[in-house]
């Protein structure tokens, strides 16, 4: 932004119709908001009901879910769906082992995500350059395309059916280190060099600077990376054989197969499988949004 | 002159190798920093993407002994196989009907919401919550939704008279009904990084632009759209690159079928891989793959380059 002065509006009788552009909207033209609202209240249904719906049918005793389709509110709410798949299922274990996975991502990825992104922006050293565009032309290889040689690697390393295993993949991605450079790149630098002076050294200038000064980033980058190790599906439904050490999404996954039609505990577990990051999301629902437009914008907006 | 007494934070740092810490332009420190990311991204990444395609030239099942060279035959044979271009047909559609639907709609969301109505907040609240909740928890819910005789989506039909569909268990409607879920789960995603860059588009533009008689849609082809151009593309080409992997739901939702009619690149390079154990086979389908996302990758990374200033 370069403009930052506000002119001086006061006295000019402006006949605005809209708010966009933080407008009031005059008396004469109240329909394009009465129009929004009624879009967005639509849109509100479109993307919330079909969560309260399978909700309401996972309270619901079998004989009733395929009684009829207008009874949408059980008649009388059980939990015997949730008691049932919970005791039929190690689903206990797939939550800590999803807990386990995903916080680790998180924490090495941020951890060597600013370790490299602050070397790669502030960092004066030979083959700086050439590791930058390593980063980035491995941003390019979609993870897809690596899990074969991957597999039997991990196989190789006797690795098959670890948490590390899982982890390793998601950890390696790059998007972060770019992303966590990108932002470095703004910090000045005579910050930096005010902190030579008072005797930092590299690394305390990373700890004391770099990484309080990164706290939005970091914020982003710790809720884009959780929501993606979260959901993660494919290379664990590859690596991982053993049903203990099943991450939550594969398991409920491949749970569609002896269910087939026992859709009451299918959503069930469906909806306890939702309900740890639908609490996370809930209660931060902003830094969640914030995140998202912050790593999506790539470069900090 | 009493010399001030070292802290005990001093006494251990000089007793360690100082490792080129002290000086800003010592290689060794920057390279211990930059190293554990790189080491393993080589590792993870980087060789399995060279092994990708140097398995791709080979028949390879992992228990056979003979992994016997085969130059570029897996990618002939891809030429001539049907479900491959069934897979292609497909995941081209999935992605092109993201662009088409997906893009906009969240573009009209962001702008209804960058209106500051009341209650904004719920409202994006709400269209967000499905980003946050995973693929496989999503296809189940919508596997519900879609049956057909007991199925939300046909009670709602039927109350217009329509007799419903048969949605996931059609040739016909399989794909379609991929796509419909993948939008709406989507969609939140886009919306939050378009309402994103209409907030960085000063305020002062529009007043200006106000002030000199400008009306709502003359503000918004000539304010918002060009400023909105570096978001809009990044929006596109990011939709594109992961709407190529499609996978999740495919697997959860059809497994593919029925016959092949939801099969997706990913999904059938899975089959071969790790169903099938033609490994040699689906290291071509992925390198395929990689082709395909490449040029996309390139478009993406230009976007980020470019610096926008207002």
């Amino acid at each position: 932004m370069t403009l930052t002065t506000e002119p001086d509006t006061e006295g000019l009788e402006i006949e605005a119709d809209t708010t966009v552009g933080g407008y009031e909207a005059t008396q004469r033209k109240r329909w394009p908001r009465y129009l929004a609202h009624a879009i967005l209240i639509i849109a509100v249904f479109v993307f919330v009901s079909p969560f309260v719906w399978a909700f309401f049918t996972s309270l619901k005793p079998e004989s009733e879910i395929f009684a009829t389709i207008y009874q949408i509110i059980p008649s009388e709410p059980t939990a015997e769906n949730y008691v049932q798949v919970w005791n039929e299922q190690p689903l206990d274990r797939w939550v800590m082992n999803s807990l386990i996975i995903s916080t680790g991502i998180v924490f090495f990825t941020v951890l060597l995500d600013t370790l490299a992104g602050y070397a790669l922006a502030k960092g004066r050293f030979r083959g700086r350059g050439i590791t930058l565009t390593l980063v980035i032309g491995t941003l390019v290889i979609p993870p897809q395309v690596v899990l074969v040689p991957l597999f039997l690697e991990m196989n190789w390393l006797g690795w098959g059916n670890t948490y590390w295993a899982i982890m390793i993949l998601f950890i390696a991605n790059p998007f972060g280190t770019f992303m966590m450079r990108q932002f470095f790149m703004t910090i000045p630098d005579s910050l930096l060099d005010a902190a030579r002076i008072d005797g930092c050294n590299t690394f305390e200038i990373y700890t004391r600077i770099m990484l309080p000064m990164a706290k939005p980033a970091l914020a982003s980058l710790t809720v884009f990376t959780f929501i993606f190790a979260w959901g993660a599906f494919l290379w664990p439904l590859i690596i991982v054989n053993d049903g203990a050490m099943f991450p939550l999404q594969v398991g409920i996954a491949l749970l569609t197969g002896p269910y087939t039609s026992n859709w009451g505990q299918l959503l069930a577990a469906a909806i306890m499988a939702a309900v740890p990051v639908l609490t996370a999301y809930l209660l931060a629902q902003q830094t969640f949004m914030e995140g998202i437009a912050l790593s999506g914008g790539g470069k900090g907006q | 002159m009493a010399q001030p007494p070292e802290t005990r934070q001093e006494r251990i740092r000089d007793a360690l190798p100082s490792l080129g810490f002290a000086d800003p332009n010592a290689n060794t420190a920057w390279y211990l920093l930059v190293a554990p990311k790189i080491l393993l991204m080589a590792a993870v990444l980087i060789l399995p993407f060279l092994g990708s395609v140097y398995i791709s030239l080979h028949e390879w099942t992992p228990l056979a002994l003979n992994k016997p060279f085969i130059g570029l035959e897996n990618y002939a044979r891809l030429l001539s196989d049907g479900v491959f271009h069934n897979a292609l047909i497909n995941t081209g559609t999935y992605s092109l009907a993201l662009i088409l639907l997906d893009v906009p709609i969240a573009l009209g969301l962001a702008l209804l919401l960058d209106m500051n109505l009341r209650g904004t907040r719920i409202y994006s609240a709400s269209i967000f919550l499905p980003v946050v909740v995973s693929w496989v928890v999503v296809s189940l819910i919508w596997s519900w939704l879609y049956n057909p005789d007991y199925g939300m989506i046909n009670a709602f039909l039927s109350l217009f008279g329509s007799e419903g569909l048969d949605w996931l268990n059609s040739r016909d409607t399989a794909l379609a009904s991929i796509i419909i879920m993948s939008i709406w789960k989507h969609i939140g995603f886009n919306m939050v990084i378009f309402l994103a860059g209409l907030k960085g588009i000063p305020n002062t533009y529009y007043e200006a632009a106000t002030v000199d008689g400008a009306g709502r849609w003359e503000r918004f082809r000539y304010i918002t759209l060009p400023l909105l151009k570096p978001t809009s593309f990044f929006v596109v080409i990011v939709t594109l690159i992961f709407s190529f992997r499609v996978f999740t739901q495919v697997f959860v939702m059809t497994g593919g079928g029925p016959v092949d009619s939801s099969i997706t690149i990913v999904y059938y390079f899975w089959q071969q891989g790790f169903q099938e154990f033609n490994m040699g086979y689906a290291s071509a389908i992925a390198v395929v793959l990689f082709v395909l996302v490449f040029a996309f990758s390139i478009l993406q990374q230009r976007s980020w380059g470019g610096d926008v200033d207002y």
